[in-house]
């Protein structure tokens, strides 16, 4: 049985790696893409988590998962929404370049 | 361990191609390796239906929508400007940074556990649903835990003796903060895999 701290640490180095493609892509799709591998990253820290409580108990292992289930919804739902505002932005202006889209600032 | 190191390099390995390839679908299909990756590691952790869920939520639909608006749009990679040439250098090297500082925290730090978590970790060492738990019987300092000291899965002789010392009487009182994540840890990381 791997301990806990190693899929912890994995899953800080998959959050850091996205954290680092929503900071250096351009793209609002490789933005996206590197969100969802944030929330991924943080699935697998709540599952180890929820597998160390299991050590003493079922129920909480499964109150653990349950969150992640919910995650995983709301991320497909989350999904769906911004590749929506993603294509309306696209067919306004011909770019989905976050440098340029700045308009609601000025 | 071997498979779980296997895992963590063709994740880690996906990871960074959805970083660093410059053509979108090359992207979404290095995020599908990773996604399947995790879903291998969710049963390693006896997470059976999320791994599943997984499989079919995440590879199955989420990415097709990405792909599917990824073709849709047309994009195609593109260098950074020059004048921004510093800034993927820069961005990993933090990310490193933070990276390592959240792994060691993990490995390091020993983060004291609620009461809460303490009652719920002892109802659930109890040997029988019907056994008397901490709160409920408290009658002397030694028994008061004593229902809860018996199972194996309990760790080290030093969490007894601390939690005995923490509970006079019943689990109401203050107690010091108890180091309860190295009692999960430690043996499991002595015993291998």
């Amino acid at each position: 049985m791997v301990p806990t701290p190693y899929y912890v640490a994995l899953s800080a180095l998959l959050l850091t790696i996205g954290a680092m493609g929503v900071l250096t892509r351009r793209s609002a799709i490789m933005v996206f893409l590197s969100v969802e591998l944030m929330l991924n990253a943080a699935n697998l820290a709540i599952v180890a988590y929820a597998r160390q409580w299991s050590a003493t108990g079922v129920e909480q292992a499964l109150s653990g998962q349950a969150a992640v289930f919910i995650i995983l919804a709301i991320a497909a739902a989350e999904v769906a929404v911004g590749l929506g505002i993603l294509v309306a932005i696209f067919r306004n202006r011909v770019s989905t370049d976050v440098d340029e889209l700045s308009e609601v600032r000025s | 361990m071997i498979g779980f190191i296997v895992l963590a390099v063709v994740m880690l390995a996906g990871a960074v191609g959805v970083v660093t390839l410059r053509q979108p679908v090359h992207a979404a299909l290095s995020l599908v390796v990773t996604l399947l990756a995790l879903a291998v590691t969710y049963v390693t952790l006896q997470a059976h239906f999320l791994a599943v869920i997984q499989v079919i939520v995440y590879a199955g639909a989420i990415m097709v929508l990405f792909l599917f608006v990824i073709m849709l749009l047309n994009v195609e990679g593109q260098a950074p400007p020059p004048h921004l040439r510093w800034l993927p250098p820069l961005a990993f090297a933090t990310a490193l940074l933070v990276a390592a500082g959240i792994a060691v925290t993990a490995f390091v730090d020993r983060a004291p556990l609620p009461a809460a978590a303490r009652v719920w970790r002892c109802r659930a060492a109890r040997p029988s649903r019907s056994a008397p738990c901490c709160s409920a019987t408290t009658s002397s300092p030694s028994s008061s835990w004593g229902c809860c000291s018996s199972p194996a899965s309990w760790g080290r002789s030093a969490w007894r003796s601390a939690a005995a010392a923490a509970t006079p009487r019943g689990h109401a009182r203050k107690a010091p903060p108890i180091r309860g994540s190295s009692v999960m840890a430690r043996p499991a990381m002595a015993g291998g895999a």
